[in-house]
């Protein structure tokens, strides 16, 4: 029966015998209009009426029910009965199929995001385990066990209450098995891992679904419609399962046991449908038995309605204008297909909503990854996710690529950092300890790699570590973050040069007669170098020391760019001097002209710097300030003198050009506290005595010039870290202080300078394995105060490492020479743990007093 | 935040006394007064077998003469009596795969010297909380 479009056929006949019978016409075709028909009417009526409307109709009549009456028989009961049947059993079926899909719909989007939790790998090694020890070894294997997990959170994410499992085909174990076994096979599946049972029915064999069979060749998702068997009625989705190569190696199965849904349908057919049509025909049947039994019209009417309805046709119904059986009846049936509708439209109504809402939650989900991708994207850092077994996900922000130069997707978290050798087992120790939660994770997380390394644009990347967790609370993946701080990083080197500048010129400002002394030192220093190289055999220690002694000057002057390449220099002589130890030939090819070089840098430094350091830069010799009280008591002198001046000009020289020593050495207060502050070290202002003793400088300065060293070397070697000095029940501030005195002894005048620490002195244990490891004899016959002298040997430390500030041993070796140069000794006393004392004796030969 | 219940004895092992002074008094002002200290593992070994009432939470410096913290965090794990006690490892700045073998063992955590109140509470915190989730 035909309900498509507007052009309803309907096939029943205007009957002008049942017109004639009943008068007026009380039952009609079904017409447009409530008008009763003329025969002219009834090709419209089929022809054009959108929804078309039977009427049962007629003046309201006594009559009525007995002429009607008369005509219903049994059959004609049977018919409408049949046509009710149908348009019930269709509506079910529909109800059913949408059913179905919806269910389905649903059921496949679960399959579609849960495979991706399901490895293929480990579901490989399930099957091997199955193979290897049967079903109770594929049970206890821990891919089993994560499978299984993973199963379960998807049960529970999606409150599915039948069991998830996985298939294969029992035909891949063709090869081991004979013709029978084969056979035992053939056209089979079988269970492989499951969420939830108890007995795991692993390896069981039923006969394949098509659809199981569709997933493993096509590897696209399929769908189950409703089926029966003796569990309820199902719904199932099927899903590939990959492993890493992409290949389908199993299929996820999940179930829907609609059962409830079928029943509630069921019901709807019986209290909605079933019994009202029962009902219509007790009716029908008490009235036909009680009335005829001849054909009527309106009963064949109702019958054809009925088709119409039972063809999907709800918008027709049946006009009552009669209080007979037939209009009961047409009351029911009317009921009946309102019902239908209302029902119908309720279900479709429902069905679009929820494809409309999972339309629009698709599209927010989409909408808020893409957000979320922008988001991540434009923030320039590089995100990353790693799970338990250390792999990245294919989620990660652009900037990664850049950052980490490459994409982490599908790495192991270590690849895509670049990390290898010993910091890749300790990233491997590490990065399991991230999900095991024994501690908050960001105290975990603070034992990881801190720091992209691999980065061949020496850029600085730091790395960050924060947990994802699930429903749970369990850490179940770890975002990795990489940050570009190189324009930081260089933005503090910047601010830490120009607070070095800033220092250097208030050092030069402060210490301008330092300075120029250094600057005088400098042109020597540089000549004296030239001098020995142009020696055939030029002198490597003494090279080595003259350039050591310019680096630590021009450093303690924060002279930047001079004081980095001294320290180049000094540290190719290093190697030199190695290959001088092993016995090599040492060649200065290139070294006049770099101590050239240098020389050059340090002029273009005090160019540059003219107008801070003024004369101090020029070679006029030092400047002295002369106060204006002295200038006039020299006047005045001098006016009383005779022509015999020579005492006055020596009295002049004493006077004027005498410096106190603290003027000379005050400045070494400086770099201990810079050097201090370099380390980490805390360091009291140094406290000097004597300082107001003058001298005839002269003589004095490579001294004290070489006294750098021992500045250095007391906060760098002797004081300690701040923590530690607490531990030793110390205060976490340290002291340096110079000691100066002047002493009479066998008729001479002595300078005597003291540099005293309070750090962990020296200890003669360690100088002693020094020596030895150096090949250094005989030092059993020494006592420790003896031992502790070969500090001042040449080449001599105890530091390990080379740093810039001292530590390469030498600078004691320069004062010792300076020292003896003079005519005077030093020597080191030390109380290990309590401090040392460095004291170096001279004599002046031109005392100022 | 929870905190150690005041009652908990103490236990700090530490070859630096003044180490041993600075936690101490950190802890007090926790309102954890019942605090036994031992100068190295083996000592503290002796004082947690001894102990009774019984030790709650251990705070051991790592490094130490005779028997380092490690050593004894070792020997704490391996005694099914002490399995369960809270134990934070003192350790310094630069021992970070020293940690990893730590937690491996079944440190409940550590700290940082210098060692600071307010992160030594916050650890403190941390282990009970965890205690607490089982």
């Amino acid at each position: 029966m035909s309900n498509s479009g507007d052009g309803v056929t309907l096939p029943w006949a205007f009957d002008t015998q049942m017109e004639s019978a009943v008068g007026s016409g009380q039952v009609s075709a079904p017409v447009v209009d409530s008008h009763v028909d003329s025969p002219t009417r009834k090709k419209q009526a089929g022809g054009s009426a959108n929804s078309p409307k039977p009427v049962i109709a007629g003046a309201p009549s006594e009559l009525s029910f007995f002429t009607i009456g008369r005509k219903i028989t049994f059959a004609q009961i049977g018919v409408v009965l049949l046509a009710l049947i149908v348009a019930s059993v269709s509506f079910f079926v529909s109800v059913k199929s949408d059913l179905e899909r919806l269910l389905g719909q649903r059921l496949e989007s679960i399959a579609r995001t849960s495979t991706l939790m399901l490895s293929g790998d480990d579901h490989e090694a399930v099957v091997k385990a199955f193979l290897d020890g049967g079903p109770e070894a594929a049970v206890k294997s821990e891919a089993f066990g994560r499978l299984k997990a993973a199963m379960q959170k998807v049960q529970k994410n999606n409150d599915l209450t039948s069991d998830v499992y996985t298939l294969i085909s029992a035909e891949r174990f063709n090869d081991l098995y004979d013709e029978e076994g084969r056979k035992a096979l053939q056209g089979n599946m079988m269970f492989m891992a499951m969420a939830t049972a108890k007995e795991p029915y692993v390896g069981n064999m039923m006969p394949i679904y098509d659809e199981v069979k569709e997933v493993l060749a096509t590897g696209k998702f399929a769908r189950k419609k409703l089926h029966k068997d003796s569990e309820g009625s199902w719904v199932s989705a099927f899903a590939p399962i990959l492993d890493s190569q992409g290949k389908t190696v199993a299929v996820l199965e999940f179930d829907y046991n609609a059962g409830e849904e079928v029943a509630q349908a069921d019901r709807q057919l019986i209290i909605n449908i079933l019994i009202p049509a029962l009902f219509g025909l007790l009716v029908a049947v008490f009235l036909g038995a009680y009335i005829g039994k001849s054909l009527s019209n309106p009963i064949r009417t109702l019958s054809d309605v009925a088709d119409l309805v039972a063809g999907g046709n709800f918008d027709v119904s049946v006009d009552v204008t009669t209080r007979d059986e037939t209009g009961a009846l047409g009351t029911v049936f009317n009921k009946m297909v309102s019902d239908l509708k209302k029902q119908r439209l309720e279900l479709q109504d429902y069905a679009q909503n929820l494809e409309k809402k999972i339309a629009e939650r698709t599209a927010q989900l989409s909408d808020a990854n893409r957000s979320i991708q922008g988001m991540v994207d434009s923030v320039g850092q590089g995100f990353f996710m790693f799970g338990k077994d250390g792999k990245c996900l294919s989620i990660y922000s652009r900037a990664c690529a850049d950052l980490l130069e490459g994409s982490p997707a599908g790495k192991f978290a270590w690849e895509a950092l670049k990390i290898s050798g010993d910091a890749q087992t300790d990233f491997l120790g590490w990065f399991p300890l991230l999900f095991e939660e024994v501690m908050p994770f960001e105290d975990v997380a603070a034992l990881g790699p801190k720091e992209f390394h691999a980065g061949s644009r020496g850029k600085y990347i730091t790395l960050e570590y924060f947990p994802v967790k699930d429903e749970s609370g369990a850490v179940s993946r770890v975002v990795a973050i990489a940050t570009d701080r190189t324009a930081e990083r260089d933005a503090n080197i910047r601010a830490e040069k120009q607070r070095e500048y800033a220092s250097m010129i208030m050092k030069l400002v402060k210490n301008k007669k330092q300075f120029s002394n250094l600057v005088n030192e400098s042109r020597s220093y540089f000549a004296q170098l030239s001098e020995e190289l142009a020696k055939s055999q030029p002198d490597l220690d003494s090279v080595f020391r003259t350039v050591h002694t310019f680096k630590s000057a021009s450093a303690s002057f924060s002279m930047g760019e001079v004081a980095h390449t001294a320290h180049e220099y000094e540290s190719e002589l290093v190697t030199l001097r190695k290959q001088a130890a092993d016995g090599g030939k040492v060649e200065f090819t290139g070294w006049p002209e770099k101590i050239d070089a240098l020389a050059k840098k340090f002029d273009a430094f005090l160019e540059e710097n003219r107008g801070i350091i003024g004369g101090a830069a020029g070679g006029d010799g030092p400047r002295v300030e002369i106060p204006l009280n002295a200038m006039r008591e020299f006047s005045k002198q001098l006016e009383k003198t005779s022509r015999d001046n020579k005492p006055i000009l020596a009295d002049f020289e004493k006077k004027f050009l005498s410096e106190s020593l603290e003027s000379l050495l005050g400045h070494y207060g400086d770099i201990i506290t810079l050097v201090a502050t370099r380390q980490g070290k805390e360091v009291n202002s140094m406290k000097i005595t004597g300082g107001d003793i003058r001298v005839m400088a002269e003589p004095f300065q490579p001294l004290f010039s070489s006294l750098v060293h021992a500045f250095r070397n007391a906060v760098d070697h002797g004081l300690e870290l701040p923590d530690d000095r607490i531990e030793s029940g110390k205060a976490p501030t340290g002291t340096v202080e110079l000691r100066l005195e002047r002493e009479q002894q066998a008729g001479k005048t002595w300078l005597k300078i003291q540099v005293v620490d309070d750090g962990r002195g020296i200890n003669p244990t360690v100088i002693r394995e020094k020596l030895t490891q150096k090949g250094v004899k005989g030092l059993d016959r020494e006592s420790d105060e003896e031992v502790i002298q070969h500090v001042f040997d040449a080449g001599f430390s105890t530091k390990d490492q080379v740093t810039d500030i001292s530590g390469r041993g030498i600078g004691m070796d320069a004062i010792r020479a300076a020292a003896q140069e003079l005519g005077g000794s030093c020597r080191v006393s030390s109380f290990v743990g309590k401090g040392s004392v460095l004291e170096v004796r001279v004599p002046d030969p031109n005392p100022v007093i | 935040m929870p905190m150690f219940d005041a009652a908990t004895r103490i236990l700090i092992a530490d070859d630096a006394s003044s180490m041993r002074l600075t936690i101490k008094a950190m802890l007090n002002g926790f309102g954890l007064n019942d605090v036994t200290e031992a100068t190295n593992g083996n000592n503290a070994w002796e004082l947690l077998n001894a102990a009774n009432p019984p030790i709650g939470l251990i705070l051991s410096d790592q490094n130490m003469p005779e028997c380092t913290g490690m050593e004894f965090l070792k020997r704490v794990r391996a005694d099914a009596k002490f399995a369960k006690i809270p134990f934070l490892l003192v350790t310094s700045e630069g021992e970070k795969q020293m940690i990893v073998d730590a937690i491996k063992a079944g440190v409940s955590n550590y700290v940082t010297k210098p060692v600071d109140a307010e992160a030594l509470k916050k650890k403190l915190e941390a282990v009970v909380e965890k205690m607490a989730k089982g």
